[in-house]
């Protein structure tokens, strides 16, 4: 009995980029009706792999087949005939088009004499939220879904293609709980449906839970393709680092707490908060919980001068301070690392020195000059205590990997210097060696004395690094909680209290 | 398994050279590639191409637009664009020009410089405090200057003649070299040593890069935006000084559309208009090549408005490449 020839081949490919080996060797294949995931750290050559499988990107050598078929794919659309669809991580819809233009994007069904193209659209895009048991009504403008419904919408456009082979990039990196439930179920769908499934992701719980397959990447090597059989979330950890890692390594450790260094006495803002207490003392992670909506993001903006407050005040080290914006924050000696990276965090454009010392210019200049040498000299010490993984300081750091962008924005703070950090989301998109890194990091500054002030999407790292924890939910806060009262139930409740 | 931070600790004098070099953009280096084609051009079609004369005729014909597009592009590099600076140029002058009768010089050219500051100034608050799109707030400027211009001379044109030291910035020499082109490498050292090695520099380029994380990280964004328009005014200005005193008049309908010519020498010269990134040596460069491409077909005997045709062609010649080597076009 032979086997059928499998859907996708990809077979030794090998990719460099000037200076760098972003795949050596790799070799991957995809059944009909199966999910294969692809694992690895940031840098490991996951995206590479996607864009050469998209024809974004053409590798230097090997072969890839689709449907036995040898095929070059020179460009996206190259590989949409070939029936290989993409589903984008960054959403990439018209926010006032309806679910059905946007499903239907590039490629509207020619009009029929006689028919109504816009029924016809919205039929077409009924019958495919139908095929995966979605409900949505196919007339909404897109910028009035949720994330995860845009999400669907994404599929549904890249299901309109029909493909055979479906890519997934990151799909969850942005979904709570519930929604990841909902789109692994339609994956589940899918794949009875006979499709083959890419499937990339940083959280390794649900890799186990949806694949039959998994390959690690590690370096731009395969480390294995394994059968999702036995395997564990620690096995597949230690294949993507190369090394064991304990969960336990991120262990909380005791510190030392000093004299309160932020305090916020009910501060609102109409509309978003109101009556906001808190405070921090040195050497001291105080969390800041809660569900999209809660406003906690309000909050620490607030804090750190980005956005005004209404009423209240924010005092540090007992003195009260106005903050009119980001710059009388950091005077005051506060630090702020946003979620969006991108978006808040780095100049893209802009090489890995000149972002770092973007926080202290004035201190690099001698009349208006900068002085190169010293920020150079500054900048090479903090790369190398965080270990970012760049060429130089001129490398651009639209160039690194999400974890080693990550330490970039912790790094100007690092030079700063101030004594009281806000980390949003610190390990958003970033792989588990380089989290791990982070938190140790993070960990590191409060035992340095600094106060912290730490948001994260995932209750459990938040447990794990927290001295104390507070939730907020709809602009209030409903709950405070000291470590020794930490309980994930009883901290979820104030969610929604 | 090496990590490459090792590499930054080895770091050298010898690779320093080369960031150098590399900074400077492959664009610029294409740039000059260009720049090096039409010198040979030029020496093989007129012999006189590289005399003396010839050379500075080619600078004098480029001084203001170039110091103008010196402006123009710390504007661009924000992310901004400003298309009023013809307008300031001519309001200043005409503010400028009413103070002849004084005869101070120091007041006409002062008051001159200052129109310019000023209405530089106003174009930042517009754009840096209030939020307006540069692009919709400097043409409103553009009009309201020439505007005022007009109604501030009658239509009349203003005659410098009275002010020696008025004269002696647009038609006067220093050791036989042109005040204009004295004055077009002094700012162009002067911008140069602000985008690239200043702190203000580093601010700029973050602010055109990512308004946001440069807000974040503690630089006054509003400042910045409104300290390069308040340049750009002042370089208008100037320019303007330079083109009335060579005409011996400051004509308030003058310098019609010159902004365009300014925008195009900026963007030729690499200048990014999404903002983050461009270089003066680049804005230099591009302002010399399309002064030597009209000084031959000027020699040539090209009608002017072939000239046009053929200028535009080079800009689209020079532009395309590095546009292509980006991704930006196909």
């Amino acid at each position: 009995m032979t086997e059928p020839a499998p859907l996708l081949e990809v077979k030794s490919i090998r990719k460099t980029f000037p200076g760098v080996l972003a795949l050596a060797d790799v070799t991957f294949d995809l059944r009909a009706g199966e999910v294969h995931s692809l694992v690895g750290e940031n840098g490991a050559g996951k995206s590479t792999l996607l864009s050469i499988m998209n024809g974004l990107i053409s590798p230097d050598s090997g072969e890839i087949r689709i449907g036995g078929e040898t095929v070059v794919l020179s460009d996206p659309t190259v590989a949409l005939g070939k029936r290989l669809a993409l589903v984008h991580q960054e959403l990439v819809l018209c926010p006032n088009l309806s679910v059905a233009e946007n499903i239907f994007l590039g490629r509207e069904p020619a009009a029929r004499a006689g028919s109504n193209r816009r029924a016809t659209l919205i039929g077409m895009a009924q019958d495919l939220l139908d095929e995966i048991h979605v409900t949505l009504d196919p007339t909404r403008p897109v910028g009035e879904l949720s994330l995860n419904e845009q999400q669907i919408v994404e599929i549904c456009r890249a299901l309109a293609s029909r493909p055979n082979i479906l890519v997934f990039d990151e799909p969850t990196a942005s979904l709570n709980d519930d929604q990841v439930a909902h789109l692994l179920a339609i994956i589940r769908k899918l794949k009875a449906n006979g499709l083959g499934i890419v499937y990339v992701s940083h959280r390794l719980g649900e890799v186990l839970d949806i694949s039959d397959r998994v390959t690690v990447l590690r370096d731009g090597h395969v480390v294995g393709t394994r059968d999702i059989g036995g395997l564990t979330e620690a096995a597949l950890v230690s294949m993507m680092v190369g090394r064991e890692h304990k969960p336990g390594q991120t262990a909380f450790r005791e510190r030392q707490h000093g004299d309160t260094a932020l305090e916020a006495r009910a501060i609102g803002k109409a509309d978003v908060f109101d009556d906001v207490s808190l405070d921090v003392r040195a050497g001291e992670i105080v969390g800041i919980a809660g569900l999209l909506g809660c406003q906690r993001e309000a909050v620490v903006r607030a804090i750190f001068g980005a956005t005004a407050i209404d009423s209240g005040e924010i005092r540090v080290r007992g003195k009260p301070v106005h903050m009119r914006s980001p710059r009388d924050a950091i005077e005051a000696g506060i630090g702020f690392m946003p979620a969006d990276r991108k978006g808040e965090g780095l100049v893209l454009p802009m090489n890995v020195g000149d972002n770092l010392g973007l926080t202290i210019l004035r201190r690099l200049g001698r009349l208006g000059m900068l002085r190169r040498r010293q920020r150079n000299v500054l900048g090479t010490e903090v790369v190398r205590k965080l270990a970012v993984k760049a060429s130089g300081l001129s490398q651009t750091v639209s160039q690194l990997s999400g974890g080693n962008q990550q330490k970039i924005v912790i790094g100007k703070w690092i030079l700063r210097g101030g004594d009281i950090v806000i980390a949003e989301d610190p390990t958003r998109g970033v792989d588990v060696g380089a989290k791990f890194e982070i938190w140790r990091t993070i960990q590191g500054l409060a035992e340095q004395g600094k106060a912290v002030i730490l948001l994260t999407t995932e209750l459990q790292e938040m447990m794990d690094a927290c001295d104390r924890i507070l939730v907020m939910s709809r602009g209030r806060v409903t709950g405070h909680f000291h470590r020794r009262d930490f309980s994930a139930e009883a901290i979820a409740h104030c969610f929604v209290t | 398994m090496t990590t490459m931070e090792d590499k930054v600790a080895d770091r050298g004098a010898p690779s320093r050279t080369f960031d150098m070099v590399r900074q400077a953009g492959s664009g610029d280096l294409s740039r000059l590639a260009v720049l090096v084609v039409l010198v040979v051009l030029g020496q093989i079609i007129t012999p006189a191409f590289l005399s003396l004369g010839n050379v500075h005729v080619i600078l004098m014909a480029v001084a203001a637009i170039g110091i103008m597009a010196y402006g123009m592009t710390l504007v661009v590099i924000t992310g901004e664009i400003d298309l009023s600076v013809a307008g300031i140029a001519i309001l200043s002058c005409v503010v400028g020009g009413l103070l002849i009768p004084t005869g101070s010089a120091v007041l006409v050219i002062g008051a001159t410089l200052a129109t310019g500051l000023l209405v530089g100034l106003l174009n930042g608050v517009l754009v840096a405090a209030i939020g307006i799109p540069s692009l919709i707030a400097t043409l409103g400027m553009l009009g309201i200057s020439r505007a005022l211009a007009n109604i501030a001379s009658g239509g009349q044109a203003l005659y410098p003649e009275p002010i020696a030291a008025y004269l002696w910035l647009g038609r006067g020499a220093v050791a036989g070299v042109p005040v204009p082109v004295l004055l077009l490498a002094i700012l162009g050292v002067a911008a140069i040593l602000l985008t690239r090695y200043s702190t203000f520099g580093r601010a700029l380029y973050a602010t055109g890069g990512n308004v946001r994380a440069a807000a974040l990280s503690g630089i006054n964004t509003v400042a910045v935006r409104t300290v390069v328009f308040m340049i750009s005014g002042v370089c208008a200005a100037l320019a303007g000084i330079l083109e009335c005193a060579r005409l011996s008049y400051i004509n308030p309908a003058g310098l019609e559309g010159m902004e365009l010519s300014v925008l195009a020498v900026t963007v030729l010269g690499g200048a990014a208009l999404a903002g983050g990134s461009g270089s003066i040596t680049g804005t230099l460069v591009a302002a010399v090549i399309i002064g030597i491409v009209n000084n031959l077909l000027n020699q040539m005997g090209v009608s002017i408005y072939l000239q046009q045709v053929v200028t535009a062609a080079v800009i689209l010649a020079v532009v395309l490449p590095g546009m292509w080597r980006r991704g930006i076009v196909k």
